[in-house]
């Protein structure tokens, strides 16, 4: 008997501990998701892009339809998730825009560089043209500094929109960005024309690598 | 104690047990679901690894890259998510605070694998299959801390960053109860099987207990009948020896009877031959020659009578010493009868008294002494009684449970070949060794024979097939050479074919003596064998 109220008060003790231990564990683990999501939750450098597509640009517009265009990082993870809103918004408006994808590479890229994951993805979605950005230079004129960044500018050169399709980094599912553009290219004007960017920078001011001699093999 | 409250006892004490062989199972089912946890959730850390290492391996900045952060989120907390619920299914297993740990880790762990896999619809699917395997638990309440992890997730990522959760900047605060509402509706399947599971389980305990008290009960019931049986088994045996003693004691008297008879005779004899015996004679000559005493030689050469007086005197002298031949021959029988009534007397005070005891015997000459029992009345019917006995070493036995089983069995053998119509009438009485340390008795007649049906039954208590047999003798022979550590069979070939009744006994070879309780063999088998 004295034996068995012992155990009894020694099985209560064990789980008071137990339930202490786990509340301990839950506020840790809550703790590392904070940091998790304020880590996808961090946009990328906001960029200005010009109101007026500057002329004489290497990519050349459209003339009968908005172009949309969408700087990316050849490797970059977050940007997968750009891809499949890309790929939405080619669903919900087929045909609607020419569609360009210019991957920010080294100067002289190798097929190691270009050919990745995410550029056969590119490829791969119908009515859109993927095109190599040798040391980014087709990003810096229009001030892109991070991976995922679209901008559509109507036939007649002006900016319709400037930002993200994603809710954060590498985060599928509906966002502001998407349904911006497909409201634009639905023509439904009157829509928030920006918004942020979630992806990799696609320049570091300290990288000294700017040609495939220099940069290191991926 | 009425047997109404006998059985309110054995129903509340079912209903207790049933309790306790519920919560068994249920200790059981907890124990094993937390143990496929404790494998299952090192997988998920696993996968999480292996899926942050295939999507996002690496971060970029321009052309520079580093691990990426989520590589960091699936190896520590995942690792965090996953150590405590596996410590405590390891340590704690069937813990209330195991499952329930185990069921927020196990939701905590979906929402970072959503996360790691880009928030892909799919991914969520992770959701509602750990509910489904949650439901192993067979406990309603484990849906509830997973439940509310779900809801509070999307309930503050909804407020604080409605985006992360719903894809949009600002979402309708009560959108998280369509999410929570969805995994509700699983619960809902899952808790209604939990409750039929758990019934069943209830069922389960209930019929146990009920078989268990049911088992207990006839258990008890064997173990008082097992009493009563070895209690009326000890009385029968108790009657089965008195009635063997009487078996003997019958022979005994029987025999004695018989020698009685032949005493009488011899005495009968006597006393004719004593009354009419030449001794009148002798008498009256004598008288005559006293009345002559003065002159002898005159009265034997002048009278008449005296002249015959020596030729009568040699005849009747003649007449007297065979007559005394006669008597001398009486008395002799009349002194062997005599001596035989003393030799059987003298045999049976020898065994009465002594059951119980071993001591150094020698078979052979046990059997002779039982041959002896019956020897007057196999001479009184000319029975052909023969004797084979092998030589065997003098071995310990308890010889008065030993011949009182062969007297029985010579006994019976003699009334077999008495009511057989065979005018050769013989018994054989045979010793041989058996096997090592097993001696064999086998007592054969040409008498009636045995039914087969009756071969089955014959050595059942009561059972006799005689008018005057009171059905105690072979059953005490049998019981008796059960004692012995032997074995009583039977065979026959049917009406008129004979039997042969063999004892087979174990015996300790002279030299080896132990104490007699310890010595006593296990009771071995009493077998028909139909010849």
């Amino acid at each position: 008997m004295h034996l068995e109220m012992i155990s009894n008060l020694g099985r209560k003790k064990l789980a008071i501990a137990g339930w202490c231990l786990a509340a301990v564990w839950l506020v840790a683990v809550l703790a590392g998701f904070a940091v998790v999501i304020n880590y996808d939750l961090q946009p990328g450098e906001a960029a200005v892009a010009p109101r007026q597509r500057p002329a004489g640009t290497a990519s050349p517009l459209a003339a009968d339809r908005p172009t949309l265009m969408l700087f990316a990082h050849p490797r970059c993870p977050c940007t997968r998730a750009t891809l499949v809103e890309l790929n939405h918004i080619l669903t919900a408006c087929p045909g609607t825009a020419d569609i360009r994808i210019y991957f920010a590479t080294p100067e002289n890229p190798t097929a190691e560089w270009t050919k990745t994951t995410l550029w056969n993805d590119a490829t791969a979605l119908s009515g859109t043209t993927a095109v190599a950005d040798p040391g980014g230079a087709l990003a810096r004129q229009f001030d892109v500094k991070t991976s995922g960044h679209v901008l559509l500018y109507s036939a007649d050169a002006k900016l319709l929109y400037s930002g993200g399709i994603t809710a954060a980094r590498g985060e599928e599912g509906a966002n502001p960005g998407r349904s911006a553009i497909v409201a634009l290219l639905k023509g439904h004007p009157g829509v928030e024309p920006e918004s942020q960017v979630f992806g990799c920078p696609l320049f570091n001011p300290l990288d000294s690598c700017t040609s495939a001699k220099t940069c290191p093999t991926p | 104690m009425s047997h109404a409250l006998i059985l309110a006892d054995s129903t509340t004490s079912e209903a207790q047990r049933a309790k306790q062989l519920f919560r068994e199972h249920q200790q059981i089912i907890y124990r094993r679901t937390d143990r496929l946890f404790a494998g299952l959730m090192p997988l998920q850390w696993l996968a999480a690894i292996a899926t942050a290492f295939w999507i996002s391996p690496l971060t970029w900045t321009g052309m520079t890259s580093r691990t990426h952060p989520h590589v960091y989120a699936a190896l520590l907390l995942g690792g965090l998510i996953t150590t405590l619920p596996v410590g405590l299914a390891i340590f704690c297993a069937g813990a209330a605070v195991t499952r329930y740990v185990i069921a927020v880790g196990q939701m905590l762990m979906s929402a970072l694998l959503i996360h790691l896999m880009g928030g892909r619809i799919e991914t969520h699917f992770h959701v509602f299959g750990s509910l489904a395997f949650m439901a192993f638990y067979r406990d309603w309440r484990v849906f509830v801390p997973a439940t509310l992890v779900v809801a509070s997730d999307h309930m503050l990522r909804g407020i604080f960053w409605p985006q992360s959760v719903f894809g949009i900047l600002v979402a309708n605060p009560w959108r998280w109860l369509e999410h929570a509402g969805w995994v509700v509706f699983e619960d809902t399947f899952l808790l209604i099987s939990c409750a039929q599971s758990v019934r069943e389980m209830w069922d389960i305990a209930r019929q146990r207990a009920r078989l268990e008290g049911t088992n207990q009960r006839i258990e008890a019931e064997v173990a008082a009948r097992t009493a009563e049986l070895k209690a009326a088994q000890k009385q029968n045996l108790e009657i089965a020896r008195r009635a063997g003693m009487a078996d003997i004691a019958t022979n005994v008297l029987h025999n004695v009877g018989n020698i009685l008879n032949s005493v009488n005779v011899s005495v009968s004899v006597i006393n004719d031959k004593l009354r009419k015996s030449g001794l009148g004679d002798l008498r009256r000559a004598a008288a005559m020659l006293e009345q002559h005493l003065d002159d002898p030689g005159a009265f034997v050469t002048r009278d008449q009578r005296g002249k015959h007086l020596p030729r009568f005197l040699v005849e009747l002298s003649s007449q007297m010493t065979f007559e005394e031949d006669s008597i001398l021959a009486e008395i002799t029988t009349l002194s062997k009868g005599i001596g035989h009534i003393k030799q059987i007397v003298t045999t049976q005070q020898n065994f009465a008294g002594g059951a119980g005891f071993v001591e150094e015997v020698s078979l052979s000459d046990l059997l002779e002494d039982a041959v002896r029992f019956n020897a007057g009345s196999m001479d009184k019917h000319h029975i052909d009684l023969r004797q084979e006995f092998a030589a065997l070493p003098p071995v310990l036995i308890d010889k008065q449970k030993f011949l009182q089983i062969v007297v029985n069995l010579i006994s019976n053998a003699k009334n077999a070949v008495l009511e057989s119509q065979s005018l050769r009438r013989q018994i054989t009485v045979r010793l041989a060794h058996a096997a090592e340390n097993r001696a064999r008795i086998e007592i054969i007649d040409n008498g009636v024979g045995i039914p087969a049906k009756n071969l089955t039954r014959i050595f059942s208590q009561g059972f006799t097939t005689r008018k005057e047999g009171h059905g105690f003798g072979l059953h005490s022979a049998a019981n008796l050479a059960t004692e012995l550590g032997g074995s009583l069979k039977v065979q026959s070939a049917g009406c008129g074919q004979g039997a042969t009744f063999v004892l087979e006994i174990p015996f300790t070879k002279s030299g080896t003596q132990q104490d007699a309780t310890e010595s006593l063999p296990a009771p071995a088998e009493v077998s028909l064998v139909a010849r």
